[in-house]
């Protein structure tokens, strides 16, 4: 089975700097590719070796997306080839121009399987692979924390609230994987020596035919205000404790 | 981010590892530490990671890598574990370098395999009671008998004693010789008959690395088993100590950048006098200090792997970077712990357990003396 796995390059967190205005300041963070695509690379790896496919690495985005560092790291993690659809408007891109692109990349590419992580680690809409199955006309599944390919089919488990939903569908298909499905491996020397030697081909959004509108208007990222805490310890007994918090919570409503 | 020097792939080396440390070789540290135990499943996945042979070429089971990668693997791993650092250091320099450097085909294929993918641990023996700083007064015999080496005599803190399976060994050969002359190295196989293994010596810190005493009475060793020129066993161990000495460079830079960054946050979270001590130069004249001397130390040391990567002759640098980086490590710990206070003091602190393992990196591979007569006598034949 051919997998075609979607990763988000995002920023470090711990690099991100909150100024006292509450802006954002990206200036002095690293790259990485986000955190739940791991899975999804990791599971599109173990599925490729599983039935004799392969696995495809694809991602959308500005400059950041070719960083030579980033893209042998992901690529020591088990794919055989990436494409950037890379353009400077995609610098931060409204999950509908980002599911776009991936639809358009995808086709171009070919894929049995697509593979998305549950959500971004920097913005965690979880929207890009619903979209992306919709956009392509194929059955989209979330949520998915196990996957077993039985000949062109796919069964995933879904793990809802108080049991597990077992679904079949046919192939191709879009998946978004949950954190649980797997635990990305550390990738080996051997590895790493072999990703600079794995092709990486860049499309840009006319190589690809499509024209990516923001459909989002992004007025302004704000990091939420820290509140001071009160430092108020209540004793007592339940009812007394319950009865003093709800006069501090009036208090603090007035 | 941008780097000077280290190459892309040496970057994304170092967030591999750093993911390895962090999800691996963390969870498990304390108590390898206090119940000093050889950390066996971590030096198994360090071989399927490609860690137990780094510069070793690939034919011979290594990663076919370089000195720098060892670096950064060491450094990154001795940060949060030196006993695996040293445990790695002594497998792969002591161990399988060597071996490499003056091995036939036949012992590499036979012994340098298996090592340095990490299916066996390697051990290297060249301290005796009566012999360390001075080589030359090895008195472990190696005599000729048909095709076999028969050799008696004994040698103590030999890292990675029990649980290594393959022990390049010195010993003299020939009798009528003096000094560093007249000794050879030889391969000896764990559970070859006349050859005993010590228990782990009692040891200040470093826990889950072991060391000790090994035997020998009348082990006979094939004669095929001799590693190199016969006599000329001192050229041979020279090339794992001088690539020793680097990796040393390395668990050194690794160790004071943690007790550093231990200091720098713990500094920014004690208020004391209405401020957080960081605010006072003398806590943060300190940390630059500290600072400095690291990145010194860890800048020359990639100056040597390099030095090394390059085919140069390094023996005169590698003794500079192990004596310096070993003080400088002792330092930089020492100045952790006091910032850290009553804390840092504390049994349980990660600071402490790092000043108790530091003392070891001026005394073993080279003590700070040996390797100051090294750098003594260099300058001396300049002039």
């Amino acid at each position: 089975m051919n997998v075609l796995a979607c990763y988000k390059v995002v920023y470090e967190e711990q690099d991100i700097v909150v100024g006292p205005d509450g802006k954002l300041s990206f200036d002095r963070a690293e790259i990485k590719p986000s955190l739940y695509d791991l899975n999804a690379i990791e599971e599109g790896s173990r599925i490729a070796a599983a039935t004799g496919g392969t696995l495809k690495g694809v991602t959308v985005g500005d400059k950041k997306v070719d960083d030579g560092k980033l893209k042998k790291g992901v690529l020591s993690r088990g794919p055989e080839e990436i494409f950037l659809v890379m353009d400077d408007s995609l610098a931060d891109t409204d999950t509908n121009q980002t599911a776009t692109a991936l639809a358009a990349a995808a086709k171009k590419i070919g894929f049995d399987l697509i593979l998305c992580g549950e959500g971004s680690s920097d913005y965690y809409s979880q929207q890009v692979g619903i979209q992306l199955g919709e956009i392509l006309g194929l059955p989209v599944i979330n949520a998915v924390s196990k996957i077993t390919v039985e000949g062109d089919k796919i069964i995933a488990e879904r793990s809802l609230e108080s049991d597990v939903e077992v679904l079949e569908i046919p192939t191709p298909a879009v998946i978004c994987v949950t954190s649980d499905i797997n635990e990305p491996k550390v990738p080996s020397m051997k590895d790493i020596l072999a990703a600079g030697k794995k092709p990486v081909t860049v499309f840009s959004p006319g190589d690809l035919g499509v024209s990516l509108e923001p459909k989002v208007e992004k007025i302004s990222v704000q990091a939420p205000k820290a509140a001071d805490r009160k430092l108020i310890i209540i004793e007592g007994d339940a009812d007394d404790k319950v009865a003093e918090l709800f006069e501090h919570i009036k208090q603090e409503l007035k | 981010m941008k780097s000077y020097f280290l190459t892309e792939e040496h970057e994304v080396l170092k967030g591999m590892v750093k993911e390895f440390v962090q999800n691996e070789v963390v969870p498990v540290t304390k108590e390898l530490d206090e119940k000093h135990e050889f950390p066996y499943e971590l030096m198994k996945r360090c071989g399927e990671l490609g860690f137990t042979g780094i510069p070793i070429p690939e034919k011979w089971g290594g990663a076919g890598s370089d000195a720098i990668s060892m670096c950064i693997v060491i450094e990154e791993i001795s940060k949060v574990n030196a006993s695996l650092g040293l445990t790695l250091d002594a497998h792969t320099s002591l161990g399988c370098t060597p071996i490499a450097f003056a091995g036939t085909d036949a012992q590499k294929e036979k012994y340098l395999i298996d090592i340095a993918s990490g299916k066996k641990i390697a051990a290297f023996g060249l301290t005796e009671p009566n012999a360390g700083s001075d080589a030359g007064g090895t008195q472990t015999t190696a005599r000729l008998d048909g095709d076999h080496f028969v050799i008696n005599g004994a040698k103590c803190w030999i890292t990675n004693i029990g649980a290594a399976d393959t022990y390049t060994i010195t010993a003299r050969t020939d009798p009528d010789s003096k000094g560093p002359k007249g000794i050879s190295a030889i391969i000896v196989e764990k559970g070859t008959p006349g050859f005993t293994i010590g228990k782990p010596e009692k040891k200040m810190g470093f826990n889950s690395c072991m060391s000790g005493d090994l035997y020998f009475n009348e082990c006979r060793v094939p004669k095929e088993n001799l590693l190199g020129e016969l006599h000329q066993g001192f050229k041979t161990f020279m090339v794992g100590l001088d690539e020793g000495r680097i990796a040393i460079g390395a668990i050194a830079v690794g160790m004071a950048q943690a007790a550093l960054d231990l200091a720098a946050k713990y500094s920014k979270e004690r208020v004391q006098f209405g401020k957080p001590i960081s605010a006072f130069q003398g806590v943060s004249f300190k940390l630059a200090e500290m600072q400095a001397a690291i990145d010194y130390n860890r800048t020359y040391m990639y100056r040597v792997a390099k030095m090394r990567d390059s085919g140069m002759r390094y023996s005169t640098e590698a003794a500079i970077l192990k004596f310096m980086s070993s003080e400088m490590a002792l330092d930089v710990i020492d100045k952790s712990l006091q910032i850290q206070g009553g804390i840092g003091y504390h049994g349980d602190s990660e600071v402490s357990r790092m000043y108790r393992d530091a003392k070891l990196l001026t005394i073993g591979e080279g003590t700070s003396e040996i390797c100051r007569v090294v750098v003594g006598n260099a300058v001396l034949a300049k002039y």
